[in-house]
């Protein structure tokens, strides 16, 4: 028997689930990542997703209808997460130019509401000019995103 | 003294199909009853034994001036020997695991004074689950170590009360504003004493059942456990042998509805990150049952023996796993049993809107 010191300390620290394995005796964890995506993910979220970089807000509705139109049933979830499930669909070159496709029109889409704004309210003009440009510099961008990944 | 019940810590609680109802069944006032699922007493008739809180598996039921635990901090520095008349309030009070807890705790022999049990007014329901746990004690500790509980009939008595000689001071000190305040608190636990004490759900006993939570009994047992010396050879035990824990196995009608690692009080049932596997680890099991009885396709069974290996290395061992798909209609993932790649939700859907539009046609006709 150690010390009473030793003890108590002991139990103080036995706080989790965790704490009660010995030298990681209980991880049965399956080693099953549950990143099921590809990394450059993250990279094409960053920048596809967030409007002050794209220039156009793409909501779950929105990703649902890509994802359909690009051949894949998906449910709702958070925006991430709808998105990291897009990207598992596109795993080979093929699928990932249909989701880019379906995301090239679906842009556009928005960027024809845009100029419709720009021109009925020619004051907001240059605002609408702003997003409009980052969202074409996106679609821009695709081709590169297909060469650089696949 | 009082008895204090935490709810959200009761399996009933949990789960409206439990079947625990040890402290009903125990309390020998027989104050304790179920209501609306979960227990309920009347304080005055409570007599504070604390047999409740001894054959309690979540530790539920305490008593608020004699917390086991810190008692048995006390212990170590202190041993003594143990009397209902001198330092704790009933034997029944300590359930086999912190029966051992102390004895391995003290290099001094755990002795119990069990002399005023034979002629104790309560002993019909206490005595024999005392004897039983000491028993238990004795026999798990006997696997493992070389100390056993000793039982003597030394019929230690009440030391003498000190006759309080209440002064002008004293009086006068009481009408201090703290001390109203005190007086206000038991004045109001007195009065409401011969009232039913109940327990319903609210949204804050809701969101407590959500954590899992090991008891502080489990959680001195293993410390203590932790310093012992692990013997050379692993005893295995019959499972009814032992109270406390408990080993498992699932059988091939689990359909891994996960109903059973999400209510299990500790977590000693657990899962993988994307649900597929049911992992369960003996030390952290109380044996409260609930898995058992909340499993309608009666799936999860306790192994007829029990390692006391698990005590010294503990692991977390994979009682089942599944094939998870995602579902061809709606994407989220389910448990795959074979056929088409469609959840049962889903599937159930569709069966529905199949009927739907048959009765919309027929009625078309």
């Amino acid at each position: 028997m150690q010390s009473y010191e030793s003890l108590k300390e002991a139990f103080d620290n036995l706080k989790t689930k965790e704490d009660f394995c010995i030298s990681g005796s209980c991880e049965s964890e399956s080693s099953e990542s549950l990143i099921d995506y590809p990394s450059y993910t993250d990279a094409l979220y960053a920048i596809m997703m967030a409007p002050i970089s794209s220039g156009v807000y793409i909501s779950r509705w929105d990703l649902k209808e890509i994802a359909q139109s690009a051949g894949e049933s998906m449910a709702i979830h958070p925006r991430k997460r709808m998105f990291e499930l897009l990207m598992k669909y596109a795993s080979d070159k093929e699928t990932m130019q249909l989701v880019l496709d379906a995301f090239t029109a679906h842009i556009e889409e928005k960027i024809a509401i845009y100029e419709e704004l720009a021109s009925q309210f020619p004051a907001s003009k240059e605002i609408f000019e702003n997003y409009a440009s980052k969202a074409n510099k996106i679609i821009g961008k695709f081709p590169s995103i297909l060469k650089e990944y696949f | 003294m009082g008895l204090n019940f935490d709810a959200s810590s009761c399996v009933r609680t949990s789960a409206i199909a439990s079947n625990c109802q040890k402290c009903v069944d125990i309390c020998p006032a027989q104050t304790i009853k179920l209501t609306s699922n979960l227990p309920s007493f009347t304080p005055i008739e409570c007599i504070e034994c604390g047999g409740c809180a001894g054959v309690c598996p979540t530790s539920s039921f305490m008593l608020s001036e004699f917390n086991v635990t810190d008692f048995s901090f006390e212990y170590f520095t202190d041993p003594q020997v143990l009397s209902c008349k001198q330092n704790i309030p009933c034997l029944a009070v300590f359930n086999p695991e912190e029966l051992i807890s102390l004895t391995l705790g003290s290099d001094k022999e755990l002795v119990l004074d069990v002399g005023h049990c034979e002629t104790c007014e309560i002993k019909e329901k206490l005595y024999p689950l005392i004897k039983a746990n000491i028993e238990e004690a004795n026999f798990i500790l006997s696997s493992f170590s070389f100390k056993q509980i000793k039982c003597e009939n030394i019929k230690l008595e009440s030391p003498q009360a000190k006759n309080e000689e209440s002064d002008r001071r004293n009086f006068l000190g009481s009408f201090k504003p703290i001390n109203a305040i005190k007086h206000k608190v038991e004045f109001d636990e007195i009065v409401n004493k011969d009232e039913l004490k109940s327990f319903e759900l609210d949204d804050a006993m809701v969101s407590k059942i959500k954590n899992k939570k090991i008891p502080d009994k489990r959680k001195l047992f293993f410390a203590l456990l932790k310093q012992e010396e692990k013997p050379k050879r692993y005893e295995t035990i019959d499972s009814n042998d032992i109270s406390f824990s408990s080993q498992k196995y699932i059988d091939q009608n689990c359909n891994n509805c996960q109903i059973c690692y999400r209510i299990c009080p500790t977590g000693a049932l657990s899962s993988n990150n994307n649900f597929s596997e049911i992992h369960f680890d003996a030390m952290l099991c109380v044996k409260c049952h609930l898995c058992h009885d909340v499993c309608t396709q009666n799936a999860i069974h306790m192994q007829p023996s029990f390692e006391i290996k698990e005590f010294f290395e503990p692991t977390g061992r994979v009682l089942a796993d599944f094939v998870v798909k995602r579902c061809d209609e709606c994407g989220n993932s389910f448990t795959y049993l074979g056929g088409d790649t469609v959840c049962p939700r889903c599937s159930t859907e569709e069966d529905e809107a199949i009927m739907l539009h048959q009765t919309a046609r027929n009625n078309l006709k």
